[in-house]
């Protein structure tokens, strides 16, 4: 990575540089923040609520929104949870990445063929889904049916990684070189830009939206799968309740546009982290947790005001008058967000 | 075709739904049950017409359950101080207003989306709630003025009924026959245009928030009033989507400068309709949740299907 895509990353990415500053001012003013347990234990805590927001994403940048993540979350946990009861658990697994894919299809079909807004095609799901997974379970909390190895999901440790953060970062890489590197996910972009440009320039505009939304449940339902691990039960009412606002919460930190088309995923990553360095630092500092909340809300509104396009111009400006020839060669304006 | 129009589909859903649910359960139909309907669903209901204003001129506000907890939270510590009642009245409302206010002028001025501004009021107002009372919920013995709001009745009617009628009276006037609400329809179908045309858009945008907020401050005292007791972390909590679904299964576009108003108070009816009749037959609550997006569906799905076989309604074309 040359120097200017390093400074464009970063100039895009504010929220990387906050990022950075955040864990050294909790380092010093946090006792025992920066051990290595703890910071594996913050991405330990984030890992879940990272792999929604990464799908969650996805769905952002093609310029929809996606409320059903919370409910696939808890459905592929009572999925897991219950199949286990008489068959192998492999099948409850397999059934609960099915289920998230398969809802996240009807999502983006609903969306790209039949063309409802976003927001009522998956509110609606949201509340069917959620239905089925209480009327599969009872609405009674699963416990006891998976095999000690499934938890290994969870606890487990390779090369004193835990398995969810490798699961996190694994996935969180992947996407990345995915959105950059590959013809479909620049396409993702493009489809989020300007939808009808993105037609007329031939992109099959509804496979990438039923795309990002299959991909958005897909990676819910492997948040499902890990959550059971480390809960060691299924329970259809009160997980994944309000994580479909939390996941567009941590992207909107990161900078990813609601209107689509723009944003980087390591922003979002970010995004995940900060919220899960707040609640830890406050609760070592012994801070009332209840602060966290509008903690985030500030840093949300923060993130929004530093990613406008007025702070983004004035620090290109800046730029550009201390190293014209660079600027003026690559205009920045056409690769916004992009990066 | 005046006449025709003016049995719009809503209304024609309402007394299906009534019938069949009469059918259904001969519980439904008795006028204690019947009161009970109008109880509940004018919780949302209220929340409802708040957010139809709001989605009319293009917006969305997801802090309204948040408000609902706070109101709650701020009137039962009020009450314990001892304040008078019409102090805390106004200054929940107050409080309400410019929780409104912040979110207008968010949006308004500061050019966030709506999406975001309000979303960010939710996290914010959520946590001010949770701090004032420590997260601990206030139990509170209301004086028989605030318990009014809650368990009264007039003429045989309950009070939230009524208020909930009343809001929505009051804004299908001022929507449909005043300029403020003709502005805010002309906001919502094109901001520009507006703006070109002399509306004043940002203090139109502003005063639609703020109407929100109050009246998801109202729904929040009703709440409170019934529960005898603020709860700062589980009331309201995803109320401000069922408001949307309210304000979706009337008809009114997500899209902004359509709609009616009369669309959110049947969405709500229907949604508490629903629920009652459920709970009437016995039927379990996760299927209660099924009913509730597939109702969500079925509204959007009609009017998709309709363009299909050519037939216009007039649902979610309607400006009044």
């Amino acid at each position: 990575m040359n120097n200017y895509r390093l400074f464009r990353l970063l100039r895009d990415n504010p929220i990387v540089i906050v990022m950075v500053m955040l864990f050294a001012l909790f380092s010093v003013i946090a006792d025992g923040f920066a051990d290595g347990d703890n910071i594996s234990n913050i991405l330990l805590q984030s890992s879940m609520l990272g792999l929604v927001a990464i799908g969650m994403s996805f769905v952002i940048l093609t310029g929809g929104i996606d409320l059903s993540v919370g409910s696939v979350v808890a459905l592929s946990t009572i999925l897991v949870a219950g199949i286990a009861n008489s068959w192998p658990p492999i099948l409850g697994i397999n059934a609960g990445l099915l289920a998230g894919a398969g809802i996240g299809f009807v999502n983006g079909a609903l969306i790209a063929i039949v063309g409802l807004q976003p927001i009522i095609a998956t509110l609606a799901t949201m509340a069917i889904v959620r239905g089925l997974g209480m009327w599969l379970s009872d609405s009674r909390p699963i416990f006891g049916t998976l095999p000690e190895a499934y938890f290994g999901l969870a606890n487990a440790e390779v090369f004193g990684v835990p398995v969810p953060v490798l699961v996190f970062s694994g996935v969180a890489a992947i996407s990345i070189w995915f959105l950059h590197y590959t013809r479909t996910g620049r396409q993702i972009y493009q489809v989020g830009g300007n939808e009808e440009a993105a037609n007329l320039a031939g992109i099959g505009v509804a496979r990438i939206k039923i795309l990002a939304y299959t991909l958005c449940g897909l990676l819910s339902a492997i948040a499902g799968l890990v959550l059971t691990a480390r809960m060691q039960s299924g329970d259809a009412v009160r997980t994944g309740l309000g994580w479909e606002l939390d996941a567009i919460a941590a992207a909107a930190v990161g900078g990813l546009s609601l209107m689509g088309g723009r944003g980087h995923l390591i922003g979002a990553v970010c995004g995940v982290l900060i919220i899960g360095m707040l609640s830890n630092a406050f609760n070592l500092m012994g801070v009332n947790p209840y602060w966290q909340r509008i903690v985030v809300g500030f840093v949300l509104a923060l993130a929004v005001v530093a990613y406008s396009d007025a702070v983004r111009h004035r620090i290109t400006a800046f730029r550009q008058r201390r190293r014209p020839t660079v600027a003026s060669s690559k205009p920045p304006h056409s690769v916004l967000g992009q990066g | 075709m005046k006449r025709l129009r003016f049995i719009d589909s809503n209304i024609l859903i309402l007394a299906s739904l009534f019938l069949i649910a009469g059918l259904v359960s001969p519980h439904f139909w008795t006028p204690e049950n019947l009161l009970n309907v109008a109880r509940a669903a004018s919780l949302i209901g209220i929340i409802a017409i708040g957010m139809n204003v709001v989605i009319i001129t293009g917006g969305i506000d997801l802090s309204v359950g948040s408000v609902v907890a706070l109101v709650g939270a701020l009137a039962a510590s009020f009450t314990i101080l001892g304040l008078p009642i019409y102090a805390t009245v106004f200054l929940t409302l107050a409080v309400a207003a410019l929780v409104g206010l912040v979110n207008g002028s968010m949006v308004a001025h500061l050019g966030f989306q709506p999406f975001v501004a309000t979303l960010v009021m939710m996290t914010i107002v959520r946590g001010v709630g949770l701090v004032y009372t420590d997260g601990q919920p206030i139990y509170v013995d209301y004086p028989p003025a605030i318990e009014f709001l809650s368990r009264g009745e007039l003429l045989g009617l309950p009070v939230p009924a009524i208020l909930f009628v009343l809001v929505t009276l009051v804004t299908w006037y001022v929507m449909r026959f005043r300029t403020i609400g003709r502005q805010m329809y002309t906001i919502g179908s094109n901001e520009r245009a507006a703006c070109l045309a002399g509306v004043p858009v940002r203090r139109t945008k502003l005063i639609a928030y703020v109407y929100c907020s109050v009246l998801a401050g109202l729904s929040g005292l009703i709440l409170t009033a019934r529960m005898g007791s603020g709860e700062p972390g589980q009331a309201g909590v995803l109320w401000e989507l069922d408001a949307i679904a309210a304000v979706v299964i009337g008809g009114t576009a997500l899209l902004g400068g359509r709609g009616s108003v009369w669309g959110a108070f049947v969405g709500a009816l229907v949604i508490g309709i629903l629920s009652n009749l459920f709970n009437l037959m016995g039927v379990d609550p996760e299927w209660q949740n099924v009913a509730k997006g597939a109702i969500i569906l079925l509204a959007v799905l009609v009017p998709v299907a309709r363009g299909w076989i050519g037939v216009n309604g007039d649902r979610g074309m309607r400006h009044g």
